[in-house]
């Protein structure tokens, strides 16, 4: 029976009207950035893309990109307020900042470029390999073998997480071109769908290291802005870095998972001395000045230290660990 | 809040070396990014041939693709269960008024068109122990058919977003030349061969010629030409006002197709429909009520389309509703792990603020689909050589991706049949230069003291009245007074339309103007085949001729532009796989 | 939580027991004080951190309930000290706690070691035990050193703030639970960017530019907000705010020489234990004026 439903994402009671700054250039006309205001009533449900039509309506020449309207083709991103969020699913706030995408070249206002995030994608070969030709429709497949693909369907490209990524932004900061060494988590999550389909053939745990996937930190800021709850970094990333320790078992990535494992079975905690030491061997004399130092703090633990009942870790371990 | 220096974008063409004076050729020319036009232009590339790609918006992303549900398919068939589908599509979603050839080669194409996908790593979704999930679509009784054929989707509600992706990929995978931002503004007829087209690339602010040896228009249904429409805002049915422009002819457009149960608000989200179809694995579809207990179409709710719009249209005539809102979905029989696994929309509900397992949906109407479009043949060919329509923007058809993907078979197939047979024509190049002054025209830059219009202001107005004079239950008057009303904005508010900036970057304003002169040539035929057809029918009904008339009209009715001016005619329909005596009684 | 006993099952994770000791002194000595008793979990194993999540996505499953079922055994909610740690044996007990096949499974699996979980229990961070089951109200009136004058910023990181479906304590976009502990301990919280942005400790093994970078930049931002100390609830960032700081500076070109306490610490010196029994000069970074600042106020 009809309830009431309140708008989840912002608190409105609708009673004052709603405030935008929005970011205005044209860079054949403009030297640089302004903004312009507009104020709108409050329409139940508004939505950013809303208050962007409207002010069309108006007869603004506010040039924004949207397309389907319901968060299916992922063009209508823009930030507010500092959020990457796209304007369709979005609703709107009392008063808000609107400008384009964080971190994007501008093509106008809100409207920003895609063609470099593309060509990234493209790099990393985002259509099935077939390891055998195709049996004809339909063929065998099973859903617990494609729940992964599945999952990582729902992603739209809208390049929110591009946009928040604190290492995309740091590289973006130091480097004088738009391209950066960490390809960023869109490009990954269309990798990951890939190598998650069994019948794709590529080595994509090795495309994954050469996009330099363990620059990524898991701080979870993309999984936090994704618009449509793709768990980017839990099933995307994760999972191909578990891909990685089976594929790739020489990089570093591999051997830092592996050496956390074994020093878990063995001792139940994991000592970073140890960790360090059996990742990365002999290179990990370069930080003796620092392991000093920090020895000299009690911090640098040298002696194995097992917690009690070891053996009902170890009872799990045997059990459940991949690289065996 | 400051931005950091941006680097601001040189992009032009992705994929294209730059055209000498902004002029293109190709074999055969693909308008419209969506899965006909992908998929038609990927089946040409696969014969060898030329082909190039012109998008309105972003390849894979512009357009009503994005928004399909669900793939139509037949379950395991026999030729006898086929035929029955067909008939069942014919009856209870044409109405009649469709090619029934066209219709039935379309559904024979499905199997390989989906395999076709599936080989390209389309997932279409099993259950663990491998078999295909399949939610049983009920026909035009509404699930009294003794042989209901099915739906599959990757995900129901989100197919058309997945097949776009996996259809891009491949274009790309194959270098097949696309433009993005440019909308098709004419295409170049003469001698009643069509010879290429004029585009506005908006992004750079140039017209470019390009020279095709085959056109192949498949640029949507065209539904956004009143307030509330689902599909994209860009689907300004572009290619039925060019191919109108040009000479070709179009059918049916008064066979216009209602979502009877999309989010009633907020404004930008009626294009959201609260998802009224069986979903496996229950096979339940939402339950519609007015007010707090009235389940006010229990048939209905796993019925076609047009039965839907019919049981709400009741309910308008009663007063219990209104086709703004006033009747609720309900989801609350399901469960929330089912809705979360199989229901496209779930988040978007949630983001909203609903709990499914409490709360029910305000419904209101919207838009779906315009089942006319431009005439083609079981070939995908117009009466114009070389000049073909694929996808939503042909027609009469019943869209949906199993007809843009067979008629991305067929189209190629034609279209590259011609262009293995005929020289690159000769542009006239006159004819090419007046349709880009006119364009070009259509950029003036208001001045202070003019009282003046933006394109979009005046595109709000036009999409108003129609909603307000061409609604889902028509009246004579109302349908004049739309024609009068629209007459009097294009003579009045026309000369006054200016733009705040005649930029060459991303200009909007320019991209609006086109699109309105196109909505104008639209709407007008639209209402003019809707005056001509005195019945009610499936979807198309009307206050003052509310039964169904066989006798009469079982009729195409096709429009034509002659001297800037529509004139109609009709057309008998050959009913070779499916007759009004194949339909139940009728439930009016 | 009233004036009822706070009896929680202590979960010290890697770093308290390893790296960190001054964590988990600080943590006995304070909670003593408090009033807050301690049954430390001394057979539970590492939480996985993110290598097991990685590598053996089921082992990591198993090592979370396994702590659980421990806790369990003794009637007792989980207390961790480390954001990471929280993060995932709460994100397991939610898991659990929301499917039944995967509950039935992971028993089945925990059974060959005598564990069994019945989804009974919490686990929450002390930085929530101290807000929500403590109170502010109650943390203020044990302040017997308030840190007037003491310009704090508070740290928070990642994992103690997202994703806010698994944690959903307090806001990612606008966090404020550190800072209204700070306010309670008389002390001064420091608004800056920052403070709920990665310290790149995840990712120190394969890019440490990165950490170091990504750190140095969220502790110039304090800095220049005229910040005397940083406070973190998680030992991880602790490790590469305070024990890296020096590279961070090298890596940056600058000079920081700002102290990073844990949370524990801070609500030590506020309640009156001497900075001795805080292990402070287990710090990398100490500096003698924030010493003096700390005798002072005592």
């Amino acid at each position: 029976m009809p309830s009431q439903v309140t708008v989840s994402n912002g608190s409105i009671d609708g009673s004052r009207p709603i405030r935008a700054r929005i970011f205005r250039f044209d860079p054949t006309r403009d030297r640089e950035p302004r903004y312009e205001t507009f104020e709108l009533p409050y329409e139940k449900g508004m939505r950013i893309l809303c208050f962007l039509e409207r002010i069309r309506e108006q007869g603004s020449d506010l040039a924004f990109m949207s397309s389907c309207g319901m968060a299916k083709c992922g063009t209508c991103s823009v930030s507010m307020n500092g959020r990457p969020v796209l304007s369709c699913l979005e609703s709107v706030e009392e008063d808000m900042v609107i400008e384009p995408l964080a971190f994007f070249p501008v093509i106008r206002d809100l409207v920003i470029d895609r063609t470099g995030y593309n060509a990234t994608v493209t790099a990393l070969k985002p259509y099935l390999h077939r390891s055998e030709p195709y049996k004809g429709y339909p063929e065998k497949l099973r859903h617990h073998e494609m729940r992964d693909h599945a999952s990582l369907m729902e992603c739209v490209e809208c390049l929110c997480c591009q946009s928040i990524c604190p290492v995309l932004d740091l590289e973006r900061r130091e480097k004088t071109s738009s391209q950066t060494e960490f390809i960023g988590p869109a490009p990954l999550v269309q990798l990951a769908k890939l190598a998650f389909d069994p019948r794709d053939s590529l080595n994509r745990a090795a495309l994954a290291l050469r996009a330099m996937i363990e620059k990524c930190v898991s701080c979870y800021e993309c999984v936090h802005v994704c618009p449509v709850e793709v768990s980017i970094l839990e099933c995307a990333l994760d999972r191909m870095r578990e891909k990685i320790t089976i594929a790739e078992p020489d990089s570093i990535l591999a051997r830092h998972i592996a050496a956390f494992t074994d020093i878990l079975e063995d001792e139940g905690l994991v000592n970073p001395t140890a960790l360090i030491l059996k990742t990365k061997g002999l290179a990990a004399l370069g930080k003796l000045p620092l392991a000093i130092k920090m020895f000299r703090r009690g911090k640098v633990k040298l002696r194995k230290e097992r917690i009690p009942n070891i053996n009902r870790i170890r009872r799990l371990t045997t059990q459940w660990v991949r690289s065996r | 809040m400051s931005q950091t220096a941006r680097i601001t974008s040189t992009k032009s063409r992705f994929g294209l070396q730059e055209a000498v004076n902004d002029h293109l050729s190709t074999d055969v020319l693909v308008v419209g990014g969506g899965v006909a036009g992908m998929y038609t232009a990927i089946n040409v590339d696969r014969l060898g041939l030329s082909v190039l790609l012109v998008v309105k918006g972003l390849l894979g992303k512009s357009g009503v693709s994005p928004q399909a549900g669900i793939f139509t398919f037949p379950p395991e068939y026999t030729p006898e269960t086929f035929d029955q589908m067909v008939k069942d599509r014919i009856a209870g979603y044409a109405y009649f008024i469709c090619d029934q050839e066209l219709v039935r080669k379309s559904h024979e194409l499905s199997p390989r068109a989906l395999g076709d996908l599936e080989d390209l790593g389309l997932y279409f979704r099993r259950y663990d122990d491998g078999s295909l999930v399949i939610a049983s679509m009920g026909g035009i009784q509404g699930g009294e058919m003794k042989q209901p054929w099915g739906t599959l989707a990757t995900k129901w509600g989100n197919s058309g977003r997945n097949t776009c992706s996996v259809l891009r990929s491949e274009i790309v995978r194959r270098g097949v030349k696309f433009i993005e931002n440019a909308t098709i503004t004419s295409v170049l007829v003469k001698d009643g061969e069509a010879k290429g087209i004029v585009a506005l690339d908006y992004l750079n602010g140039k017209l470019l010629t390009i020279t095709a040896k085959s056109v192949i228009l498949a640029t949507g249904p065209g539904a956004s030409i009143w307030t509330y429409y689902s599909g994209s805002s860009e689907n300004t049915g572009d290619g039925h006002a060019v191919a109108l422009r040009a000479g070709a002819e179009l059918s049916s457009m008064e066979m216009v197709q209602w979502h009877m149960a999309c989010l009633a608000w907020p404004y930008s989200l009626r294009r959201q429909e609260a998802y009224p179809f069986p979903l496996p694995p229950s096979q339940q579809a939402p339950r519609f009520f007015i007010g707090r207990q009235e389940r006010f179409m229990p048939d209905a709710e796993v019925g076609s389309k047009a039965l839907q719009a019919n049981a709400v249209a009741q309910a308008i005539i009663k007063g219990a509703v209104n086709r703004r809102g006033g009747y609720y979905a309900s989801y609350q029989h399901f469960s929330t792990k089912d809705l979360k696994e199989f229901l496209g929309p779930f988040l978007m509900l949630k983001r909203l603020g609903y709990d499914l397992s409490k709360d029910t949906i305000e419904c209101a109407m919207s838009i779906y689909s315009i089942y006319g479009g431009i005439r083609v043949n079981t070939e995908c060919e117009t009466k114009i050589k070389g000049l073909y329509a694929a996808g939503g923007a042909a027609g009469p058809i019943i869209p949906g991706l199993y007809m843009s993907l067979a008629t991305g078979i067929i189209a190629a197939e034609s279209a590259g049949n011609r262009a293995r047979a005929i020289e690159l024509p000769d542009l006239d190049l006159e004819q090419a230069e007046r349709e880009k002054a006119r364009v070009l025209n259509l950029l003036k830059v208001r001045t202070a003291n003019e009282s003046s219009y933006s394109p979009m202001q005046i595109k709000k107005i036009l999409r108003e009245v129609m909603w307000e004079k061409m609604d889902f239950i028509k009246t004579e008057t109302g349908m004049k007074e739309c024609l009068e009303r629209l007459r009097a904005i294009r003579l009045e508010m026309l000369p006054k339309m200016r733009v705040r900036s005649d930029t060459t970057r991303f200009n909007v304003e320019w991209l609006d103007a086109v699109e309105l002169l196109n909505m104008f040539d639209l709407a007008e035929v639209v209402i003019a085949s809707s005056l001509m057809r005195k019945e009610s029918r499936g979807p198309f009904r009307r206050a003052d001729f509310p039964a169904i008339d066989d006798k009469n009209w079982l009729v195409f009715i096709l429009a034509r532009m002659q001297n800037s001016s529509i004139t109609l005619d009709t057309a008998p329909i050959e009913l070779k796989y499916a007759k009004p005596s194949d339909r139940f009684e009728w439930k009016h | 939580m009233g004036e009822e006993q706070m009896k929680y099952a202590y979960y010290p994770g890697c770093s308290a027991k390893r790296d960190a000791p001054e964590l988990d002194n600080a943590m006995k000595v304070v909670c003593a004080k408090l009033g807050i008793e301690l049954f430390e979990l001394y057979d539970a194993p590492c939480c996985g951190s993110r290598p097991v999540r990685q590598g053996s996505p089921r082992l990591f499953m198993l090592l979370n309930a396994l702590i659980l079922g421990l806790a369990e055994s003794q009637c007792l909610d989980i207390l961790t000290v480390c954001s990471t740690c929280q993060l995932n044996i709460c994100q397991v007990n939610k898991r659990l706690k929301e499917d039944d096949a995967l509950l039935e499974e992971i028993n089945n699996s925990l059974s060959t070691i005598d564990i069994k979980y019945e989804r009974g229990i919490q686990v929450k961070h002390f930085l929530w035990v101290l807000i929500a089951d403590m109170g502010l109200e109650r943390m203020s009136n044990m302040v017997t050193r308030p840190l007037h004058g003491l310009k704090v910023a508070p740290y928070y990181g990642c994992h103690i703030l997202r994703p806010k479906e698994a944690l959903e304590f307090d806001n990612p976009d606008q966090p404020s639970s550190l800072e209204k502990l700070i306010l309670a301990l008389g002390a001064e919280p420091v608004n800056y960017n920052g403070r709920k942005k990665c310290c790149g400790m995840h990712s120190m093994m394969e890019s440490e530019e990165i950490a170091l970078k990504l750190s140095g930049q969220n502790i110039e931002e304090a800095l220049h907000k005229g910040a005397d100390c940083l406070v973190t609830p998680c030992p991880l960032c602790h490790m590469v705010l305070d024990g890296f700081q020096g590279k961070a500076e090298k890596i940056l070109r600058s000079k920081f020489g700002i102290p990073v306490l844990h949370l524990a610490q801070l609500v030590g010196l506020a309640i009156g234990i001497a900075p001795r029994d805080l292990m402070l000069t287990r710090h990398m970074v100490l500096p003698r004026g924030f010493q003096q600042r700390i005798r002072l106020l005592h």
